[in-house]
């Protein structure tokens, strides 16, 4: 390929999203990956969950490459241990130069970055999410359309939620919710409605029938270990797809450090990770895609915005217990899916900013050693009460809209990215009232919020990242930055802020639409 | 042959060290003797995500394995002992025995709630204990 017309820097869902109308419009395209290259798929043998933990050699799988699930990976994700190799992530911020305090940043080098693990729940934002911004929900809508089309969503469009995650998609069937989280979304069927509270079935990007080279959930409960069949959206199959293209080159173990004017231009310095060679790219027009905090760093010193604070907008996140007492002593069904089967909106007031959006789980679908993590029991007890409650629990995540974020961002002189997380002072207090008016709504339903299991995340550890490069703010609203023309930015850091609702749908389809406005506009 | 020896003799009484260090805790998790398998991972991942030094155990728990339920800390997540704890359930859950403990069958609602009165009691009875035996572990 000749010179690039354009860079894409990053794999992730927002790089493989703006690359794609890019490929399809004849423009030579460039995409540069840090990362070596997938993490490795499970093999496509790998029995159900439960024959896993049945059977002597199951512990290969449940403990991964290496032993790798046998680490420590604190109060994070899950899957950070036990579908990634050691040192996943560890890096990331070290070598994107983020310095945080009171927040922990989470990234990942790999081809397709954190879609390797991430939880798939993918609901698109409406007008009520994007209040303030340039931009439309209707604006979005081909993009909502075509990204859905490409990535596989599963879910259902006729249930009291369908609206509230995103009406007139192209939907695969949902996947079907087991155990307590069937008994609760039944029951919540035959209860009168409440308008404050809706539930629903979760809508995911994971197949519930096959989708080209990729095949539908299999229900074997293992999505926590990873997909053997591939049924999770991961961006590195798109990103494969794009390197087949011929108009298309990608690049891995190129990793960004700066990129700078360069007459009408734009040259990317970048560090080969293999033997620390210096390379260097150059194209008209360059669009970061590197994770919100990488692009973050490398637009403000693009810019030269040194000192200046910006604000990052999170969604504080909380897990918590429910029990349903009416299914203790039931069998554990052997299938199932194993990530988020039920999704609920709680409108605390007329306020968006004031709602709560969540997401539950059947328990039995995560390794309990990190369910008990924090429990003042002793691990046989707290290991035996977690058995003994197993069938009647749930799991829940819970998300703040971006209103209750105080984290923010300097570049400092030295060139790093200085990250300090908080919450609003208010947080605590709506905090308690959320988890007093989830126990009402729950107990409902029969389930019962367990006393102490609502527990706030570390800001950053959600991973819902957005605003610092805003749309109408440092960028316009096809996210070129202001002050750097031909600098795009199209990942979360351009998005204006975060609803409760999980950005990572809409951050795609925010990046298609900038794609497809790109490929315009030449 | 002597250089060679030197070096790997003190590596092989730690990797045994942490291998009865193994047996204590993840036998304490189950309720019996772990399989050889198992032990072998625990002193694995001890050895590579957790630097590898054994810990110095209660003698009576290596003949009494579920002993060390009363040395283990309240709330210490930061402890060396709450770390090793921690590994051992990772490996316990990853065994049959551990997953008939974490996931057992259906076993009826009366049994259950007796089986979780019978743990809520252990855990009280054990709490005192804990909270002076487990001060410096």
């Amino acid at each position: 390929m000749s010179a690039p017309d354009i860079i894409i820097i990053g794999t992730g869902p927002a790089g493989v999203s703006v690359a794609w109308p890019l490929a399809e419009s004849g423009l030579k395209v460039l995409v540069l990956e840090a990362g070596e290259g997938r993490l490795p798929r499970p093999s496509g043998q790998r029995p159900s969950l439960a024959e896993l933990r049945a059977s002597e050699e199951g512990w290969s799988s449940l403990l991964g490459h290496r032993l790798s699930a046998l680490r420590d990976v604190g109060f994070a994700s899950p899957k950070l241990r036990t579908a990634a190799p050691p040192g996943f992530g560890e890096d990331v911020a070290a070598e994107n130069r983020i310095h945080p305090t009171g927040f922990r940043p989470v990234g990942a080098f790999a081809l397709g970055g954190l879609s390797n693990l991430w939880g798939a729940v993918a609901p698109a934002y409406d007008d009520a999410d994007m209040a303030g911004w340039p931009i439309t929900a209707a604006d979005l809508a081909p993009s909502f359309a075509g990204v859905a089309a490409r990535i596989g969503l599963s879910g259902s469009d006729g249930d009291d939620l369908a609206a509230v995650q995103g009406a007139g998609l192209p939907l695969q069937p949902p996947l079907p919710a087991g155990g307590a989280a069937a008994l609760v979304l039944e029951r919540y069927g035959a209860r009168r409605k409440e308008a404050a509270f809706r539930l629903g079935l979760a809508r995911n990007a994971v197949l519930s029938a096959d989708l080209g080279d990729r095949q539908g959930c299999s229900l074997c409960k293992g999505c926590m270990w990873g997909c053997p069949r591939g049924a999770i959206y991961n961006s590195a199959d798109d990103a494969e797809a794009l390197a087949r293209r011929p108009d298309l080159r990608l690049e891995t173990h190129v990793m960004v450090e700066a990129v700078s004017r360069d007459g009408d231009g734009w040259v990317v310095t970048a560090r080969d990770r293999r033997d620390g060679t210096e390379r260097r790219f150059r194209a008209p027009r360059v669009v970061l895609a590197a994770g919100a905090l990488a692009s973050t760093r490398l637009a403000l010193a693009a810019m030269g915005r040194i000192g200046e604070d910006y604000p990052l907008v999170t969604a504080p996140c909380f897990a918590f217990a429910a029990l349903t007492p009416s299914r203790l002593g039931a069998p554990l069904a052997a299938e199932g899916f194993g990530m988020a089967q039920l999704a609920f909106h709680l409108r605390r007031s007329a306020r968006p900013e004031d709602w709560v959006f969540g997401s539950l789980y059947e328990a039995d679908a995560f390794a309990v050693a990190d369910m008990v993590a924090g429990l003042p029991l002793t691990r046989r007890g707290a290991a035996a009460l977690f058995g003994a409650l197993m069938p009647a629990l749930l799991i829940g995540l819970g998300y703040f809209s971006g209103a209750f974020s105080r984290s923010r961002v300097r570049l400092s002189a030295s060139g790093a990215l200085e990250v300090e997380g908080g919450v609003a002072a208010g947080h605590p207090r709506a905090l308690g009232a959320v988890a007093g008016e989830l126990r009402r709504h729950f107990r409902r339903l029969g389930a019962w919020i367990l006393p102490g299991s609502v527990q706030p995340f570390l800001p950053g550890t959600e991973v819902h990242y957005a605003g610092t490069l805003a749309m109408g703010g440092p960028s316009d609203r096809n996210g070129q930055l202001k002050d750097a023309p031909g600098l795009f930015v199209a990942d979360g850091a351009a998005l204006p802020g975060v609803s409760a609702k999980h950005h990572t749908f809409t951050m795609m389809a925010n990046a298609d639409r900038i794609g497809r406005w790109l490929a315009g506009h030449r | 042959m002597t250089t060679g020896a030197t070096t790997i003799a003190p590596r092989i009484a730690r990797r045994r060290a942490l291998i009865a260090e193994g047996r204590v805790l993840i036998g304490s998790i189950l309720g019996g003797s772990p399989g050889t398998g198992a032990l072998r991972r625990y002193a694995a991942g001890a050895e590579r995500f957790q630097g590898g030094v054994p810990l110095p155990l209660p003698r009576v728990t290596r003949h009494c394995p579920v002993l060390i339920r009363a040395f283990e800390p309240v709330g210490g997540g930061g402890s060396p002992l709450a770390h090793r704890l921690a590994l051992a359930l990772r490996v316990a859950e990853a065994t049959p025995q551990g997953a008939a403990l974490t996931h057992p069958a259906g076993a009826g609602a009366l049994p259950t709630l007796i089986r979780l009165a019978a743990i809520v009691t252990a855990e009280a009875l054990l709490l005192p204990l804990r909270l002076v035996l487990g001060r410096r572990r």
